[in-house]
């Protein structure tokens, strides 16, 4: 119970503490809004995929799921409570899994012969070596912030990113 | 006694409908005087009949869908060709019908594509994600973010915008 309080509760620094109180790498949401994001909303957060909801790992998105109508009629872009729900979301996903490369929001993407697990959405990282994988591991382990892990991300960005609209 | 209930359930029809039944039936009947067929039902999602979990002994669809030349069209855009490439680079195109219908199917029988009344069959397998574009004239649509897994186009792109939905497939943000 602790846990879940701890990793619902967002910290004065920006911060979202995903696991229990024996491990703590904060989710960063300006690193999540900068760099993660980008990289999940073509991959994972399509409106038939994780853009769905009540589907695990709910994202919003500017091209998928928005919090309100407005939004939409709007064409705003991702708002800030959009970006916090997600964070949220990766941090229940890996509520009680403090090992990094066990948890599901890299295992599930994973395809199995590397490491990963079922995923109904298919193989969307062959290898831990993808730099979407290593974009949002990072992300996860706190290392936000560290030039390997800016380099993968925009290596990501490049490579997944959404055309302009 | 529990046989009793069952012939008794049995008897009523009181054992329910499928969620495929279910999804189906909230499409609703037919328009009146389109029979069904490639024509029919535009704007609706069509993998709800023509897939796997429905197959009525038809062609089952990979993806299929219709094409509006703007957000608030109210009759679907004939003549547009929709550009399907799959994960692995394979392409095709399917030129929409007069409904603004379009078809895409994998038939391993053919023996190279085919196109009838807004319906392509490839003698491949397409793989998800399908990255998606639409031609009509000089006009190009591009779809910003690929399609996950979800083959009915109407599934996201509901009649109506809103949270959950970007609207209809369309070419271009106002008629000329």
């Amino acid at each position: 119970m602790r846990a879940a309080i701890a990793a619902l509760c967002l910290c004065g620094s920006g911060c979202i503490a995903a696991g229990g109180e024996d491990t703590e790498p904060f989710l960063d949401r300006e690193a999540y809004a900068a760099y993660v994001h980008p990289v999940v909303e073509p991959s994972c957060a399509t409106l038939d995929c994780h853009g769905a909801p009540g589907r695990p790992l709910r994202l919003y998105a500017e091209t998928g799921l928005r919090a309100s109508d407005a939004l939409r009629l709007d064409d705003a872009p991702i708002s800030d409570d959009e970006i916090d729900a997600n964070v949220l979301s990766f941090a229940a996903v890996d509520l009680d899994e403090p090992r990094l490369e066990h948890r599901l929001s890299l295992t599930k993407p994973l395809a199995e012969p590397a490491g990963g697990v079922e995923h109904v959405g298919g193989d969307v990282w062959l290898s831990t070596t993808d730099p979407s994988y290593r974009c949002v591991a990072g992300w996860l382990d706190g290392r936000a912030g560290e030039v390997e892990w800016e380099t993968a991300c925009a290596d990501a960005i490049a490579e997944v990113g959404l055309l302009p609209p | 006694m529990r046989s009793f209930s069952l012939a008794l359930i049995l008897a009523t029809g009181c054992l329910g409908t499928t969620p495929e039944q279910a999804a189906e039936d909230a499409l609703g009947p037919e328009a009146p005087g389109v029979e069904e067929g490639p024509l029919h039902r535009p704007g609706q999602p069509c993998l709800v009949c023509h897939s796997e979990a429905n197959d009525e002994g038809d062609v089952i669809f990979v993806t299929a869908g219709t094409v509006y030349l703007t957000p608030d069209s109210a009759l679907g855009l004939g003549g547009a060709e929709v550009t399907i490439t799959d994960d692995l680079g394979r392409a095709a195109t399917i030129p929409t019908n007069e409904a603004g219908n379009f078809m895409l199917a994998h038939e391993e029988e053919v023996e190279e594509e085919e196109e009838y009344e807004g319906r392509v069959s490839v003698p491949w397998a397409p793989v998800f994600p399908l990255r998606v574009s639409v031609r009509f004239g000089d006009v190009v649509a591009e779809m910003r973010s690929s399609v996950g897994r979800e083959g009915s186009c109407a599934h996201c792109h509901t009649l109506e915008e809103g949270a959950a939905s970007n609207g209809r497939v369309y070419v271009m943000e106002a008629a000329p």
